[in-house]
């Protein structure tokens, strides 16, 4: 199955943006005061500053994703090494992720229902998900994506009666090293390295380079837009008191015509980038498995994974602690997502040698 | 017992009739592969009454008589079946001409084979055809054959004719503006509606039988100069490599042909206007005929083709683009509003406006039953009512939408079963599903909706989004002969998602569906009204 730059833009964007629905809005705000919007753009440089270099290391391995690199540069045990990390970082991303929507929507709607109800539905669209493969997921990415981006921008629009530009005075808010140093929103954009695991599936070999920057762009717009947004009818320090920051923008818009108020669009825009997000977590953590083991089908263990996701993702208790780790596990992911494609492609790069390199 | 109280009457002994296993062989089906016509004709008329039945098929006829031919008598049998084949063409075209005109003193060096076909046999449609088994096949569907002693050749003559249904209008593709032909059963009518519109030498019905004994002919139809040639090959493979004794219509070949059968949404389009088969030839589709069968199947289809209606080719497109909109509102609200109804009452009340809400907790004040039973049990009260019209004899018709009405309406709401705003849910959706065109479409939200009901009862908002993701990624993974079925929306095609909801002009298209990858993409010229040049 061979994607097209725009399904694989797309695939990639929905995966960036769904992370705003979170807390992310909230660090920006947190971290640099009113200039929260001036530290997402200076993020959003950062990362794609950090996928360029990623881009030229990877020049002379077009084609190939990152466990055919450590193949090529370090032999099959550190392909199956890199394959199983990924596969277990994916994992433990999909968990966690898995739980907080699953933790949201319960807390949002359904009120009475037990937490593994509300988990089973997520799991159910994983599972199809796994089975419909990356054509499928890419596909159902660039229809939803944008009926998602309509809606944001319903939300958006809605949102104008409420904007106060005092809110976003003093201009640079907590000061420049603040925004400068707050380089932990990097994580919203950290998920842009997995391209380097589905590059060998692009229709066209240096294809990787323009999907990832348009994601980045795209996801960097869209973040910007909302931290502003959120800032313009929410003033600081008010703004740092807000688990879900968008869910405060949706709940302030008034839509008097049919529905009460605009929370609907929220639940809509938060289920289905729940279960676009974890389907590709979930996928990739599937294939980095399959490609680690040499699987020829991964539709095998894809029952068995999605127990230990869902295992996984009951662990934590109902007391919120998961929040903890949210932080810290994102933190290294972010690391992690962005330094193992860079040692991985010197590595290959310095032991393969030149014959690598042409 | 009374009966024998006085008196024994021995019990008669009552017929009774059950099936026991069959000891006799199977008779071998009929026979296949070549075998050459015999130059003794009693080895002939053994033979082919052996495989026809005869004399115990009252239908087949078979006609022994001599014909005079170079000088010499020899004896001849002719068969056709009555019923389907023309009588008064076997007497003019063939009996009398071998009859009464062999006995005239012709010179000629011709063979006694040549001299039959081309000096005797005044049919325009006989062929000569050496192999016995096929000629025997052929009379089934109303050729008649002859056989003359001394010729290792047979003559295969068609003299089609039984009674059909004529020409008339498509029963369930109704449209007020455009053509009022449809198709009938015969195949021969159908291609027929075909070849005079689309008048093109281009044009090629490959006539494909379908099923081993039952040898249904059916025309797979195409246009060669713009098909794409996988595609047809591909149809043709798939039509040839069916291994099934009967294949009796084209909704069967469709269900025999198709990639994802358990999929609700059907993969392919079946119409009963020749008007959409020629639309569909035009853009680079295959369209197959199949003989007995009024619906003709169109191929590949995407979600959208299935979506759109013969009229909106023939409306201002204004007018196609409202009704477009109205029919893409309808299909979700056939397939989601009950679900939703329900998810918002039950799971989601702070949506809806305060007013709203009261009105409808104080509609649902008296009502015994939960939500979800009200609404299934109006559900499946709708269901019945549309399986019982669809059987009903004419002039029950009326009664029957009174009763209907009655039953669905006042009397359930004066009852307290049913609340009046259920009512207007299932009676809302029963009309949204009636305005889908495809009625295999329909069939599929009918069934769907169901499936949202549950889900919806079991977790409100959450439960239908799930399920609405699941259908699409279905949706989206699925293929139609190699098409996307979501083309051109995803993949994305050069036509752009805004011509599927917003059609323009017809002189506006001048290209066809990118996703077929005809042969000549270009239909019409860039400028194709050239009067507007001057």
């Amino acid at each position: 199955m061979r994607l097209r730059e725009g399904e694989a833009t797309w695939l990639l964007t929905v995966l960036l943006t769904s992370k705003i629905l979170f807390a992310g809005i909230g660090r920006f705000v947190a971290v640099s005061g009113t200039a929260g919007w001036l530290q997402s753009i200076w993020c959003v440089f950062v990362a794609l500053v950090i996928f360029r270099v990623l881009c030229r290391l990877y020049r002379p391995f077009e084609g190939k994703d990152m466990m055919a690199v450590a193949e090529l540069g370090m032999g099959v045990g550190a392909r199956v090494l890199v394959g199983v990390l990924v596969s277990g970082a994916l994992m433990l991303h999909t968990a966690l992720m898995l739980r907080i929507y699953a933790d949201t929507v319960s807390a949002l709607t359904l009120f009475e229902s037990p937490l593994f109800f509300v988990l089973l539905f997520f799991a159910a669209t994983m599972m199809a998900g796994a089975f419909a493969g990356l054509g499928g997921l890419a596909r159902i990415c660039m229809v939803a994506g944008v009926v998602l981006g309509g809606m944001l921008a319903l939300l958006l629009f809605l949102s104008v009666p409420r904007f106060t530009i005092e809110n976003l005075f003093p201009i640079l808010g907590k000061g420049v090293p603040a925004v400068l140093g707050g380089l932990d929103g990097l994580e919203i954009f950290s998920d842009v390295a997995l391209l380097f695991l589905i590059t060998p599936h692009l229709n066209r070999d240096g294809a990787y380079r323009r999907v990832g920057t348009r994601a980045l762009v795209w996801s960097g717009v869209t973040v910007t837009a909302f931290v502003l947004v959120y800032l313009l009818c929410v003033p600081y320090p008010a703004a740092t008191q807000f688990k879900l920051p968008m869910l405060e923008i949706a709940g302030g818009v008034n839509a008097d015509v049919v529905f009460q108020r605009a929370e609907g669009i929220f639940l809509l825009v938060w289920i289905f980038a729940g279960f676009l997000s974890l389907c590709i977590t979930f996928y990739l953590s599937l294939y980095s498995f399959s490609r680690a083991a040499f699987l020829s089908d991964r539709r095998g263990v894809t029952a068995a994974f999605l127990v230990i996701a869902v295992a996984l993702a009951l662990i934590p208790g109902a007391d919120g602690s998961y929040a903890r780790y949210y932080q810290v596990f994102f933190l290294g992911y972010t690391v992690f997502a962005f330094g193992l494609p860079a040692v991985l492609a010197v590595g290959a790069r310095l032991c393969a040698g030149k014959g690598a390199q042409e | 017992m009374l009966r024998n109280f006085f008196f024994y009457r021995k019990k008669e002994r009552r017929y009774e009739f059950s099936l026991s296993p069959s000891t006799q062989k199977a008779p071998s089906a009929a026979p296949d592969g070549f075998k050459p016509v015999d130059t003794d004709i009693s080895k002939n008329l053994e033979y082919v009454k052996r495989v026809l039945s005869l004399p115990q098929n009252g239908d087949i006829i078979l006609r022994e008589f001599e014909v005079s031919a170079n000088g010499g008598a020899y004896r001849a049998f002719l068969i056709n079946a009555e019923g389907v084949s023309r009588t008064d063409s076997i007497n003019v075209s063939i009996l009398r001409p071998l009859m009464e005109l062999s006995h005239a003193k012709i010179d000629s060096k011709l063979t006694t084979l040549d001299f039959i076909y081309n000096r005797l046999l005044s049919h325009n449609q006989a062929r000569k055809e050496p192999d016995i088994n096929k000629l025997i096949e052929a009379v089934h569907f109303g050729n008649a054959i002859l056989m003359v002693d001394t010729l290792d050749t047979g003559f295969l003559i068609d003299v089609k004719g039984w009674e059909h249904r004529t020409v008339g209008e498509p029963k369930n593709e109704a449209v007020v503006q455009g053509p009022h032909e449809g198709f009938n059963e015969m195949l021969r009518s159908n291609t027929a509606l075909i070849r005079k519109t689309i008048n093109n030498s281009n044009l090629v019905m490959e006539n494909i039988p379908l099923g081993k004994t039952g040898k249904t002919a059916s025309a797979l139809c195409y246009l060669k100069n713009v098909a794409n040639d996988g595609l047809v090959d591909e149809v043709r493979r798939r039509m040839r490599e069916i291994d099934v004794e009967y294949l009796l219509s084209s909704l069967d070949l469709e269900q025999y042909i198709e990639e994802a059968s358990f999929l609700s949404l059907p993969q392919t389009i079946t119409t009963e206007r020749p008007d959409r088969a020629c639309r569909a030839l035009v853009e680079g589709r295959v369209v197959i005929v199949v003989n007995g069968s009024s619906h003709v199947l169109i191929l590949p289809a995407t979600v959208f083709d299935l979506a759109s209606s013969p009229e909106d080719e023939y409306l201002r497109f204004p007018y196609a683009i409202l009704v477009r909109v109205v029919r893409i509102a309808a299909m979700f609200i056939a397939m989601l509003f009950p679900a939703v109804f329900l998810a918002v009452t039950n799971f989601h009340q702070e949506l809806i406006l305060s007013d709203i809400l009261y009105a409808i907790a104080s509609s649902r004040m008296s009502v015994p039953f939960p939500a979800l039973v009200e609404l299934l049990l109006m559900e499946l009260s709708f269901e019945l009512i549309k399986e019982a019209g669809i059987r009903v004899p004419g002039p029950i018709g009326p009664a029957l939408g009174i009763v209907g009405g009655l039953i669905l309406g006042q009397a359930a709401v004066s009852a307290g079963i049913v609340s009046p705003i259920m009512i207007i849910v299932v009676a809302v959706t029963g009309i949204a599903s009636f305005a889908i065109p495809s009625y295999s479409l329909s069939f599929a939200f009918r069934f769907t909706r169901f499936l949202y009901l549950a889900v919806a009862a079991m977790a409100g908002f959450l439960g239908i989004f799930s399920l609405l993701f699941i259908q699409a990624l279905t949706v989206l993974n699925t293929k139609s002969f190699g098409v996307p079925f979501t083309s051109p929306v995803a993949p994305r095609g050069k036509e752009g998602i805004m011509r599927l909801l917003f059609t323009a002009p017809v002189w506006k298209g001048d290209t066809r569906p990118s996703y077929l990858d005809q042969k000549d993409r270009e239909e019409r010229g860039k400028w194709s009204r050239k009067w507007m040049k001057k």
